[in-house]
């Protein structure tokens, strides 16, 4: 089970700027650590993470070893139009994650 | 009772001896990493599990009513056993007898999870365990421990939690050995841990034998330091350097 | 409410403290060195510039100048411990479709790998700031580069003390 959370106001005036947060539960695996028996343990780490806007690209996230464990992001989007903030990423071993979040904006 | 054993005076939580960046992320739940492990919890909460495809909330409902305060009264006697059990053993009791389901391994994501949801109904409410006839034996137990010399360094847990707290070993600040924010997001694990864990590293610390995780030894010294931090409130599910 | 009898403790610290006495008493101490620390604090400290600092700066920007301006790093000077640091990084830009930050890097001085993570922005992020948390392997410079869409590029840099744990850890139960 992939454990994520997102925070996104749920509701905006129009181009007023909102923060955006996420956190996702990885171990961020370096490639330098080994195992009790020696053996390397493999490299992984949510290498691409990608945040749109109503379908839109807005925000891009390529985190290596350097990213701590259940890597966290904070930024700011400016909110447009009514619609789904909308994240997603993978793994290096391909493995998918994604969350969304509704966010309404009134005039 | 506990003639010899005593509280740390003033008696402190452990985030009062962290650092800024340590405190700010225990203080924020979003930010706090170790709520990753509750929303686990929380989902695990309510998803069958074992032959009996009962879940927790099939037999405990809305754990945020009926987990309020209860783990602030743990390590309890188990009426059943008659054994001291902590909410991890209680949570994999239930597993085994009422859900039919294998245990959870100790310090599993899942178990970490449970143990951390059910805490955080007891945040900020009184560490409220009380010593009377049926735990007696196991608090002078973990109190022995907490004051016997063990290991190649041969110190004991008081030397450093008693004597020393606020002290500084390296960059480190020395705090009175509490268990009240269990289980935590350590950064020097970069993952979510229980009490059994961190006691195992005081023991590797002083280069004593490591007691096995849930084990009585380390059941009994959980019951002393329930005890002896008693005056302070539950902190699960918190962050720790 | 009485300590409980720890006769070996006693004895040893009875032992300590005529080692420690005889350490202070033996010892020689240069007196002169409390005055002259003030003026060795107030020393400045000399930085490579950052091209040399983190070399993959130079593939990043392909020689193109670097400036160091418009971007703020905020990184605790004292970091608790390498496993989490956080960060915080802005860069003054109006974030319009003509104007804005189209990639923003977070380099490291001393990590195996020197490219800690590499983001992408657009006008539609708003604001050109991001906070997040990184690894350090021991005390070193980050560095913050911003790429705008002019092609230009601005960078901050921070200079991190990494402390380590006193006591060790194989708590792990596997």
């Amino acid at each position: 089970m992939s454990i994520a959370k997102i925070s996104v106001p749920s509701q905006a005036r129009r181009g007023e700027l909102v923060e955006i947060r996420i956190a996702i539960q990885h171990p961020m695996e370096t490639g330098f650590r080994m195992d009790n028996m020696g053996k390397v343990i493999p490299k992984n780490t949510v290498s691409n993470l990608l945040c749109r806007y109503n379908g839109a690209d807005v925000f891009r996230a390529e985190m290596g070893s350097g990213i701590a464990a259940n890597p966290y992001l904070q930024f700011y989007i400016v909110a447009q139009d009514s619609g789904d903030v909308a994240f997603s990423w993978v793994d290096d071993r391909g493995e998918k994650g994604s969350a969304s979040s509704k966010i309404t904006v009134v005039v | 009772m506990a003639a010899d054993a005593r509280r740390p005076d003033p008696l402190k939580s452990g985030i009062e001896f962290s650092g800024a960046e340590v405190r700010a992320l225990q203080q924020d739940d979003f930010s706090s990493p170790a709520m990753l492990w509750v929303t686990r919890g929380e989902k695990l909460w309510s998803e069958p599990a074992g032959k009996s495809e009962k879940s927790c909330a099939s037999c405990h409902q809305d754990a945020r009513a009926s987990m309020k305060g209860v783990s602030a009264k743990y390590p309890k006697v188990d009426p059943g056993t008659a054994k001291l059990t902590n909410i991890e053993g209680r949570i994999n009791q239930c597993r085994t007898q009422h859900q039919q389901a294998a245990p959870l391994r100790y310090d599993s994501d899942e178990l970490l999870g449970l143990t951390a949801y059910v805490g955080l109904q007891s945040r900020g409410m009184p560490v409220n365990v009380a010593i009377d006839t049926q735990n007696r034996s196991n608090f002078e137990r973990g109190r022995d421990m907490f004051y016997t010399r063990m290991g190649q360094m041969n110190l004991a847990c008081t030397h450093c939690h008693d004597r020393n707290f606020g002290r500084k070993l390296l960059n480190d600040t020395i705090s009175q050995g509490h268990g009240n924010p269990y289980p935590v997001y350590r950064l020097e694990w970069q993952t979510m841990g229980s009490l059994h864990r961190r006691l195992r590293a005081c023991f590797f610390g002083v280069r004593a034998e490591l007691p096995p995780a849930g084990s009585p030894d380390l059941l009994d010294l959980e019951l002393f330091l329930a005890w002896r931090s008693q005056g302070l409130t539950v902190e699960t599910p918190g962050v720790r350097k | 409410m009485k300590t409980p009898a720890d006769p070996i403790s006693h004895m040893n610290q009875r032992a300590r403290r005529r080692v420690l006495k005889s350490i202070a008493g033996g010892a020689l101490l240069p007196l002169t060195l409390p005055a002259a620390l003030p003026a060795f604090a107030q020393m400045p400290v000399a930085r490579p510039p950052l091209e040399q600092l983190v070399p993959v700066m130079k593939q990043i920007t392909n020689g193109a100048p670097v400036r160091e301006s418009r971007v703020k790093l905020e990184i605790p000077h004292l970091a608790e411990n390498g496993h989490l640091v956080p960060l915080t990084v802005s860069v003054d830009s109006p974030m319009t479709a003509a104007d804005h930050v189209t990639t923003l890097y977070l380099l490291s001085e001393k990590n195996p790998r020197p490219i800690i993570a590499k983001i992408g922005m657009s006008p539609g992020t708003g604001r050109a700031a991001l906070t997040t948390r990184i690894r350090l392997a021991g005390a070193q410079h980050v560095v913050a580069l911003a790429q705008m869409s002019d092609g230009s590029f601005w960078a901050a840099s921070a200079d991190v003390i990494v402390t380590e744990t006193a006591c060790l850890d194989a708590s792990e139960i596997t």
